[in-house]
């Protein structure tokens, strides 16, 4: 738990994962609208396709492209019944008791399950192709513009780093108390309701208590040096896009705005 | 103690975006924990009584998004509802503790919680069936159910927020509401 | 009857690029009512031997036994563990939680079986081996106290239970001369009245005080372990490992370069100041 934590991320040399990451960022968000935009189901034929694509052309196994996917099986298994069983009740194929399955509740269903699935696939080639950090310092540049409405980007960008570096203490630290309370005896889990609350509170007021002391000590410090949190902050260089970048870019917005259109 | 200073609030802001992303982890050895406790939920609805809505806001926003990037949890595809569900809970509590001041430290927590947690609620929903359904399935059963099945979520949170808030208080590391009582 | 690790061997994060071994092949075997210290530098796997006996981790091999039960089979009562065994970690006063001392202290008796008075002489009792006087506390935040005084309340916590077996991991960091002394001597009393005590330390003058036996590990595995006379005479072996043995073993080790004899196991102030003073009426 000492180490910062890596999410879905894995290195590696390709296409994908060369690109910088507000292009991808970007690119992710035109394709979703794509997506979403998708009635048809030869549309979602084609979104199977580019799909595969983007995991061979980001050398990512079908696996880890899938597997949060795939895990939702059940998930897509309700779904599908309850479109397929209750959609279209006027144009049933059979009508029996409240259940009335009909073509276009299939479709429907269909639809459904794919749009999930595609989103799915296409975040985790995403996440595994982007470091964590460079995804933050994507957002951050994304928000940026925010700025000239009055956002104060700078205060953002400050709050997100100090969070990140937070993450590996605070890890550490729950787990410190986490071990010390069971030796105490805790037991944090409790059949009844009422006292399932109760049961948490040893792990959680100690974790919040531990937190809340490093943010005072933290701002203390930081306010001692003369930090006033105004906008002042640090303005940051951010690389320009290569040809790559717009080349994705370019692309992925005229395959969401095909997407779009024929709709 | 004095006022909370807008550095102050920012680094509070800071760690409970943290906590976003360490308190689901710390939760996985209970059984059934992520979806009985929502451990996310606590920093966020904290964050918003404690600094104000606008910093509540923020952290409901960025909470899940980190937890996300660096846990893979939630995957990213369910980011889009539970951004908003968060970012409405983060707003709604801080706006409804900086509103309602009924000179009763607990019954201005409840107030707020409740507030919050409904309105959060509500607006998950809608955008869970618009987001998952396309808007073609019932609006109304996606929230309702979704609401109910949150029920006993909402009665555990109405046990851990005070407790904490307390807790903090006691150990005076946040103001206290109304000082002198 | 004792604590027996056999064989015990730790990894951590194994499978990964970041597995260490924490613990190799330890076989450590603690007695019914001794006073163990352990030393060693940051990294030996000191915390990892805690979690370990505490049963908050499990071995990657090896067998760690209480009272001649392996702590890791599955139909091990864990929660006899907890009876048995008590832990203050490093900086306990993080373990804080409850609305009021009283509760807080008699947290750790929640799940025993013990009747509404005893467990509040319990409290009592751990309240005042740790000089907080009962009534005036009980019903006060624990939340509100000073550092120094968090930390008592947090180890009165823990002796509440009456553990059979005391495991502490740096007790004594950060308290004041006063309170160190003080906490030795309630360690010592507690030793006496049968605890078994096992305390984690840099501190080589508290240890050469205490304990009766010091086992010092080093990467993982056994250094040293012998009666603590007999470990701090090898004054110039610890002080090369860089654990150091302690202000009396270093004067009398001066003391001997300058042709003084003072006996080998020279490890108490007390014993050394006897043999100066008897030095001088020579």
């Amino acid at each position: 738990m000492r180490q910062l934590p890596v999410g879905l991320y894995q290195p590696a040399d390709s296409v994908i994962h060369r690109l910088s990451g507000s292009a991808k960022l970007l690119c992710m968000l035109l394709l979703l609208i794509g997506v979403v935009n998708t009635t048809t189901l030869p549309g979602y034929g084609i979104w199977v396709l580019l799909t595969a694509l983007l995991i061979r052309l980001a050398r990512i196994s079908p696996g880890t492209a899938l597997g949060s996917a795939v895990r939702l099986k059940w998930f897509f298994g309700v779904i599908l019944f309850m479109n397929l069983c209750f959609y279209q009740p006027e144009d049933p194929w059979v009508r029996w008791w409240i259940f009335s399955p009909s073509y276009a509740g299939l479709i429907q269903g269909i639809q459904v399950v794919a749009r999930v699935f595609l989103l799915l696939a296409m975040s985790n080639v995403l996440m595994v192709s982007t470091a964590p950090l460079v995804m933050t310092d994507a957002m951050e540049r994304l928000l940026s513009p925010l700025r000239l409405i009055g956002v104060p980007a700078g205060l953002i960008a400050m709050i997100l780093s100090v969070a990140i570096q937070f993450i590996p203490t605070l890890f550490e630290e729950t787990d410190n108390i986490r071990k010390a309370q069971t030796a105490r005896g805790a037991r944090f889990d409790s059949p009844r309701l009422w006292d399932k609350a109760k049961a948490v509170l040893p792990l959680l007021v100690p974790v919040f208590l531990a937190a809340f002391k490093r943010a005072d000590e933290l701002s203390m410090a930081m306010e001692a040096r003369g930090y006033r949190g105004d906008t002042q902050s640090r303005k940051k260089k951010y690389p320009p896009f290569q040809t790559a970048d717009w080349l994705a870019l370019l692309l992925c917005a005229a395959v969401a705005a095909a997407f779009v259109m024929i709709r | 103690m004095k006022e909370i200073t807008v550095v102050k609030k920012a680094i509070i802001t800071a760690i409970c975006i943290a906590l976003c992303v360490v308190l689901p982890q710390a939760f996985h050895a209970i059984p059934n924990a992520g979806t009985v406790y929502l451990p996310m939920h606590i920093p966020v609805l904290l964050c918003g009584l404690i600094c104000g809505w606008p910093y509540g806001l923020l952290c409901g926003a960025a909470g899940p998004l980190l937890s996300s990037l660096f846990t893979g949890m939630p995957p990213a595809a369910y980011l889009p509802p539970m951004v908003i569900e968060c970012a409405v809970y983060g707003c709604a509590s801080g706006f409804l503790s900086q509103v309602v001041h009924t000179k009763n430290t607990y019954a201005d927590l409840y107030i707020s919680l409740v507030g919050a947690m409904l309105t959060g609620r509500i607006v998950a929903g809608l955008a869970r069936a618009l987001i998952f359904a396309g808007g073609s399935y019932s609006m109304a059963a996606w929230a309702g159910g979704y609401f109910v099945t949150a029920l006993p979520g909402i009665v555990i949170q109405l046990v851990l927020l005070p407790s904490i808030v307390f807790a903090l208080m006691k150990a005076g590391l946040i103001p206290a509401r109304y000082p002198g009582r | 009857m004792p604590v027996e690790l056999r064989k015990v061997s730790y990894t951590y994060a194994p499978g990964t690029p970041y597995a260490a071994p924490a613990l190799k092949e330890l076989s450590l075997t603690v007695g019914d009512g001794e006073f163990v210290g352990v030393m060693g530098r940051t990294g030996c796997g000191k915390s990892t031997l805690i979690q370990l006996i505490a049963g908050l981790a499990a071995p990657s091999d090896g067998q760690i036994f209480l009272d001649g039960e392996n702590i890791n089979e599955r139909q091990f009562d864990r929660n006899l563990l907890r009876q048995k065994v008590g832990v203050v970690f490093q900086f306990p006063e993080i373990q804080l939680f409850e609305t009021t001392v009283q509760k807080d202290v008699a947290f750790g008796l929640k799940y025993l079986d013990r009747s509404r008075e005893q467990k509040e002489a319990a409290v009592r009792q751990a309240l005042e081996w740790m000089g907080f006087d009962y009534e005036a506390v009980r019903n006060r935040s624990p939340l509100g106290f000073s550092g120094g005084e968090k930390r008592r309340l947090a180890i009165a916590g823990v002796l509440a239970v009456m553990p059979k077996f005391l495991i502490l991991d740096e007790p004594l960091a950060g308290l004041d001369p006063l309170g160190r002394d003080a906490f030795l001597e309630l360690l010592r009393k507690l030793n006496q009245g049968g605890m078994t005590i096992v305390m984690i330390s840099h501190d080589a003058d508290a240890l050469a005080e205490y304990a009766d036996r010091i086992v010092i590990l080093k990467d993982g595995m056994l250094f040293k372990d012998g009666p603590a006379a007999q470990v701090f005479s090898d004054y110039k072996g610890l002080e090369a490992n860089g654990t150091g043995a302690g202000q009396v073993s270093g004067i009398a080790e001066r003391l001997r370069l300058r042709g003084w004899e003072i006996p080998a196991g020279t490890i108490r102030y007390r014993r050394l100041l006897d043999e100066i003073a008897g030095r001088w009426t020579q």
